[in-house]
C-alpha cells in the first residue's frame, strides 16, 4: 500500500481508537474495582470498551472502500483465511470438548485475534505475491 | 492475461511506484498486474493504456495471443 495521506489518516483514527480502548479498559477495572454501583451501572461500565472497537470497524470500513481493486481483492481474501481459520479452529475444539474435558476459552480474545491474524494475513499474501 | 507494461514503463523510465501514482492505486496493484497475479479491471486497463497514449489492445492481450507470438 502506498504511504498517501488516506493511509496516515486511517493510521492515526485506528490507533485513536485503540487508545481509547485502554483508556477505557482502564477506566473499565479502577471502577469496578472501587466504585460500589448497581448491576446495570456495572455492565454498562464493563461493556465500554467495546465502543472504540466499533469505531474501528468503521474506520476500517472507510479504509477498505478507498483501497484500490488489487488490495480491495487481497483483503477480502485476507478475511476469507482469517474467518476459515476461526471457524475450523472454534468447531475442532466443539468436536473435542463434546469428547473430551477441554480447556476453557477466552471469547473475549477473538476479536484481537481476527484484528491482528488479518493484518497478518494481508501482509503474506502481499510479501507473496510482491517476492 | 499478459500485457506489455514493464516494457513501456522500461521506454518511459517509470517505476512501478510513479506509474501507480499517475494510476492512484498502489505499487503492490501494477506490481502484480505487471506480473499477471491480477486481472486488472476493464476500467483500470483503459487507465493503463491512457497512461502510455496506447490502446488497450496494445498493452493487454489474451495468454493465447502470447504463446502464438512466442512460437
Amino acid at each position: 500500500m502506498k504511504d498517501s495521506t488516506p493511509e496516515k489518516i486511517f493510521v492515526k483514527h485506528f490507533m485513536t481508537a485503540m487508545l481509547v480502548f485502554l483508556i477505557l479498559i482502564a477506566v473499565q477495572t479502577f471502577t469496578l474495582e472501587l466504585l460500589n454501583m448497581p448491576i446495570w451501572l456495572q455492565v454498562m461500565v464493563t461493556l465500554l470498551p467495546v465502543l472504540p472497537l466499533i469505531w474501528a470497524f468503521f474506520i476500517f470500513r472507510v479504509q477498505y472502500r478507498a483501497l484500490d481493486e488489487y488490495m480491495k481483492a487481497l483483503t477480502g481474501e485476507a478475511f476469507l483465511w482469517i474467518i476459515g481459520i476461526l471457524c475450523f479452529s472454534s468447531f475442532i475444539y466443539g468436536m473435542l470438548a463434546m469428547k473430551f474435558a477441554m480447556p476453557p476459552v477466552e471469547l473475549a480474545l477473538i476479536t484481537p485475534i481476527v484484528f491482528a491474524g488479518h493484518g497478518l494475513i494481508l501482509r503474506l499474501l502481499i510479501w507473496k505475491d510482491d517476492e | 492475461m499478459n500485457n506489455r507494461i514493464k516494457v513501456l514503463r522500461a521506454e518511459r523510465d517509470w517505476s512501478q511506484q510513479v506509474l501507480a501514482d499517475r494510476l492512484g492505486v498502489s505499487r503492490q496493484a501494477v506490481n502484480a498486474i505487471e506480473r499477471r497475479k491480477h486481472d486488472p479491471s476493464l476500467q483500470l486497463a483503459f487507465n493503463i493504456a491512457a497512461q502510455f497514449g496506447h490502446q488497450i489492445e496494445d498493452v493487454f492481450f489474451p495468454e493465447t495471443q502470447s504463446n502464438l507470438e512466442d512460437g
